[in-house]
């Protein structure tokens, strides 16, 4: 290293060299790890390691190196921190920038050592620093020129954007950048040029009116909120400096804020940003979308960062300019954040000390003017990407990318290293020091709040933000980290992960299960089971705290997901979805006790394998094969209604039925189908007779009929992995009769009856149904699942379903047949069975429901999946 | 083993980044400790201005590096003299000694009688006129 930093005769060089070092090693580090980060993704030293950045590297340390030699000869007495400093800061940038783009990477390192080369000049014709002074209306003539230029000539390099460029062949350059450093030297050279400062308001017109004025273009002009604030925030502290006035402070202030509600009010693109930054999370997909992803991306970071190329900064647009302050909080974590606020103000605190040991007031006001200027673009910048002040699109002095804030800022690194190296002469006797002490300390005090509030986000509210549906990050763990696969109640694989980590992708082995298997897209996001289990299948949940803190701690990743046993049982999934094939309908299967989902099947599904092709297709079929008819399907329950409303009748019943079909609003309903003889109660509610379920209302009061309701779990979903639509509002009953014949208004899930049903079979007690059954962890193999609570009713219907066996089915179960009409006049056929209390074995219960006219079809279907689940 | 390796590398990263910070700030520290003796030992030392013919007035003593003399009442001294401008004269501690600097009056500053046209060297015994008011300076010896 002594031959890239040599030692030289300054007296101040071991700390110089030291730090340089220190610069040298930090950004090699950086550059190791950045090649190595492949490897740690797919957990394997056979992986695409990363290379590129290196030529930044090496151009960093070749320019600074050359540098570091030239200045040491050129002006042995300059200050020793400033150059290490800047080029840790620009260094760490540039890094930055080849992780995100290589293309961006090159370009900046090319400005980079242009910028170097314009240091060296500096450093080499000294005095040019006294003709900025000499022909300041010149140069800031010439600033305001190019400026104005833009509002004619004006474009965005990106396409469209605002329109701050001024460019040629394929080169841009922002002209503002220029212009705060040469309004900086205008101010400095005008200050300087009054004897003594004892400024009155007229000597003051001329700065303000300009410096104003130019802010005041700016914003109308550009909506460049940014640099207009910049440039009467340099303007106050300036002139406060040198005046040590404190009502400049106050009159600024006002203007400050004046010109921030009149910006407010009448451009758009400032009421976006205002508004954007007190509600970032109304509109965290449209209009605050770079600013929620820059809180998720410092979130993701935690405290120690994910680690160089480890994360996934490029999640946030423009990460590489406006946020890359968010970007380097993403892999470097807030350690990363709080060492840049650090440098941030030691590279200030050095400008002050410049500025009080200067040869003359116009280098003093120039080496305070540009401090402020590092200070505050800084703490605009950085304050906007964490949500302490409005975003404004400046860039981070040294960091950022952008050739022309680039060459701004080592211009003026440049200025300061010449201005720096006074020994000889003598300086003017500071007036007052106090506004000195008073704003370092203001800028130190900002920079802390700067670093609590990325404290907030990296710390407190970190694990809330991990989970957001707009945090992209699962996406890419999803390519690199094995997803736990759902198998059935036989360990056979229904969803399984394949592919090469790097590429790894999800596949369902069985299409037909789709609306309830769903889906773990990038671009569709996560549906059904997918999303209910996703803690256990993308690892987060069921593995030790401690794994899981490793693993996100060694490979910025969750740990691999876990496998989930479902309690669906394949073989006679697929027997109800092929007896539901072609048509529009649903069916459930579930333990009666335990609330096992045995199958579970809606007809019409869709693949998701095949999501991208037919995503749009199944989003506009009328027949929403999208949906989840057992869980999301609201039907009115018409006449199945019959066995519930009968078993809380039935001790009341003294004679047979007299009615079998209803008239209503001239309307005849029918029985769904032939009561078999002799008619009994039993008989007619099996049959789903009308007029029987009319007598059996009548003897309810309208306050019974809805405890009934109630109590059979009509107006409450249950819990349950799958997403389930929001039930009936709990609405006292207005009409006994079109209440017992089920159109009322009430709707229900198939899902809903199957636990009413089973509750009938089980003794009132009405189980929590279920889905997922055990997980297989690392270390204690299948852990069984827990089952929900049942829901126990008490009283009246307790007792068992009195309902007779159907001889004819020749199965140990009871079943009923109901038809409904939707609010739309379509006919919807139900059917529901359950295993009699004297069956031996597991008791069951089913329901289906058909979107048509076909009792005899929909009791043929019913019939043969129970015959299938009780002889498996 | 690459994350692990990985691991290591960040760990080092961070202990960079932080030995640059420390050392920076070590430094600049231990700087200002030495600035701080160094000015403390270059303090001014105290000035004692006492207006001849004038009985009615203390003398004037400061411990200051610089005194403004004029008829504002702003100034360090300030003069009630129809012939002294509003700011007058400036006495200021450089380089180890106190010099007086006239800032463009309408009657001139003189020191012995001699007008004042450049920033000149004080001695104790010296006598500064501003307008019709005659000063002789008394400087405390350095401790």
């Amino acid at each position: 290293m002594s031959f890239l930093f040599p030692p030289s005769i300054s007296a101040q060089d071991s700390i110089q060299r030291r730090l340089m070092f220190l610069a040298g090693i930090f950004l090699f580090l950086y550059s190791a790890a950045l090649t190595l980060s492949p490897a740690v993704r797919v957990h394997s030293w056979a992986a695409d390691f990363r290379w590129q950045h290196w030529m930044g590297y090496f151009g960093w340390l070749a320019g600074f190196s050359l540098l570091y030699r030239q200045l040491n000869h050129l002006s042995p007495d300059h200050d020793p921190y400033l150059l290490p400093i800047a080029s840790l800061l620009s260094g760490w940038g540039l890094l930055t920038i080849w992780r995100l783009d290589n293309f961006l990477g090159l370009r900046q390192t090319l400005w980079m050592i242009l910028g170097l080369a314009v240091i060296y000049l500096l450093l080499k014709f000294p005095h040019w620093i006294d003709a900025l002074r000499r022909y300041k209306y010149i140069w800031l003539s010439a600033g305001l020129g190019l400026t104005a230029l833009t509002f004619f000539f004006g474009t965005y390099p990106g396409g469209d954007g605002p329109r701050l460029w001024l460019g040629c062949c394929g080169l841009y350059i922002q002209p503002s950048e220029p212009l705060k450093l040469l309004l900086i030297i205008y101010l400095a050279a005008y200050l300087a040029g009054q004897v003594y400062i004892t400024l009155s308001l007229p000597q003051l017109l001329a700065p303000t009116l300009i410096l104003a004025g130019a802010a005041i273009a700016l914003l109308v002009a550009q909506e460049d909120l940014g640099t207009a604030t910049l440039i009467i925030a340099i303007y106050t502290i300036v002139v406060y400096l040198a005046s040590a006035r404190r009502r400049v402070l106050g009159i600024s202030l006002v203007l400050l804020l004046a010109a921030a509600i009149a910006g407010y009010a009448i451009f758009p693109v400032i009421r976006v940003r205002v508004d954007t930054w007190l509600n970032p999370w109304l509109d965290p997909g449209g209009n605050s979308y770079q600013l929620v992803q820059s809180f998720l991306a410092i979130a993701t970071g935690r405290v120690f960062g994910t680690g160089p190329g480890l994360g996934s900064p490029g999640l946030i647009p423009v990460a590489q300019s406006d946020f890359i302050a968010a970007s380097i909080s993403e892999e470097m974590g807030l350690i990363g954040l709080v060492g840049i606020l650090l440098l941030v103000g030691l590279f200030v605190l050095r400008t002050f000390s410049i500025a009080m040991r200067a040869a003359n007031n116009f280098h003093r006001f120039l080496a305070a003017g540009l401090g402020c200027y590092f200070a505050i673009q800084s703490i605009l910048i950085i304050g906007g990407n964490i949500r302490i002040l409005p975003l404004t699109g400046v860039a981070l002095p040294f960091v950022s990318y952008g050739g022309s804030s680039l060459l701004t800022t080592f211009t003026a690194l440049g200025l300061l290293l010449v201005i720096s190296s006074n020994e000889e002469t003598a300086s003017p006797e500071l007036p007052r020091l106090r506004p000195y002490l008073v704003t370092g300390a203001a800028i130190a005090g900002a920079l802390m709040v700067l670093a609590l509030a990325a404290g907030w986000w990296s710390v407190v509210r970190s694990d809330d933000l991990q989970f957001r549906t707009d945090n992209l990050r699962w996406t890419i763990h999803e390519r690199y980290v094995p997803r736990g696969s759902l198998l059935d109640r036989t360990n056979r694989p229904i969803s399984i992960t394949t592919g090469q980590p790097g590429s790894y992708t999800r596949s369902l082995l069985y299409p037909a299960l789709g609306t309830t298997i769903g889906y773990s897209d990038p671009i569709f996001g996560k549906g059904g089971l997918e999303a209910g289990l996703d803690g256990y299948l993308s690892g987060l949940q069921g593995n030790a705290a401690s794994t899981v803190w490793l693993a996100e701690w060694i490979y910025g990743q969750p740990p691999s997901g876990l496998d989930v046993r479902l309690s669906i049982d394949l073989d006679l999934q697929s027997r109800a979805d092929a007896a539901l094939a072609g048509k529009i309908g649903a069916a459930v299967i579930l333990h009666a006790k335990t609330g096992e989902v045995l199958a579970i099947a809606s007809q019409p599904s869709f693949d998701p394998n095949l999501m991208d092709e037919k995503w749009e297709e199944w989003r506009n079929d009328p027949d929403a094969p999208l949906l989840n008819r057992v869980t999301q399907g609201a039907y009115p329950p018409g006449s199945i209604l019959g066995p519930f409303l009968y078993a809380r009748v039935k001790p009341t019943l003294d004679r047979d039925p007299e009615q079998l079909s209803y008239s209503l609003d001239g309307k005849t309903l029918a029985c769904a189908r032939a009561a078999a003889v002799p008619l009994t109660w039993e008989t007619v509610v099996a049959a789903g007779c009308p007029g029987a379920l009319v007598e059996l209302g009548a003897r309810l009061s309208d306050g019974q009929m809805h405890d009934l309701f109630l109590d059979f779990g009509f107006f409450s979903s249950p819990e349950f992995e799958l997403s389930t639509i929001a039930p009936s509002p709990d609405q006292p009953v207005a009409d006994t009769v079109l209440a017992s014949l089920g159109q009322s208004g009430l709707k229900v899930t198939p899902l809903q009856i199957a636990l009413a049903t089973a509750q009938l079979s089980n003794s009132g007690m009405r189980p929590t149904p279920l889905l997922a059954s055990a997980v297989r962890t690392p270390h204690q193999g299948w852990v069984v699942l827990p089952t929900g609570h049942a829901t126990t009713v008490d009283g009246t219907y307790a007792q068992p379903a009195s309902l007779k066996t159907d001889p004819t089915s020749g199965l140990p179960v009871w079943d009923a047949i109901g038809q409904a009409q939707t609010d739309d006049g379509r006919p919807i056929t139900w059917y529901i069975s359950a295993t009699v209390n004297s069956w031996p074995g597991s008791p069951l219960a089913l329901a289906l429901v058909l979107e048509e006219d076909n009792p005899e079809q929909a009791e043929q279907i019913g019939r043969e999946l129970m015959f299938a689940a009780l002889n498996p | 083993m690459s994350g692990i390796v990985v691991l290591i590398i960040r760990i080092l990263l961070a202990i960079a980044l932080y030995a640059f910070l420390g050392w920076a700030l070590y430094t600049i520290w231990r700087d200002l400790r030495v600035q701080t003796l160094i000015l403390a030992a270059q303090k001014a030392p105290a000035i004692t201005l006492t207006r001849i013919g004038m009985d009615e007035f203390e003398p004037a003593s400061f411990q200051k590096s610089e005194i403004f003399i004029g008829r504002e009442q702003t100034s360090t001294l300030p003069l009630l003299d129809e012939t002294v401008s509003g700011r007058h004269a400036r006495l200021a501690y450089r380089h180890n000694q106190w010099w007086v600097e006239d800032l463009k009056s309408t009657n001139g500053t003189f020191l012995n009688e001699e007008p004042v046209n450049t920033m000149t060297v004080l001695v104790s015994g010296d006598e500064i006129r501003v307008g019709q008011t005659v000063m002789r300076v008394e400087i405390a010896p350095k401790e």
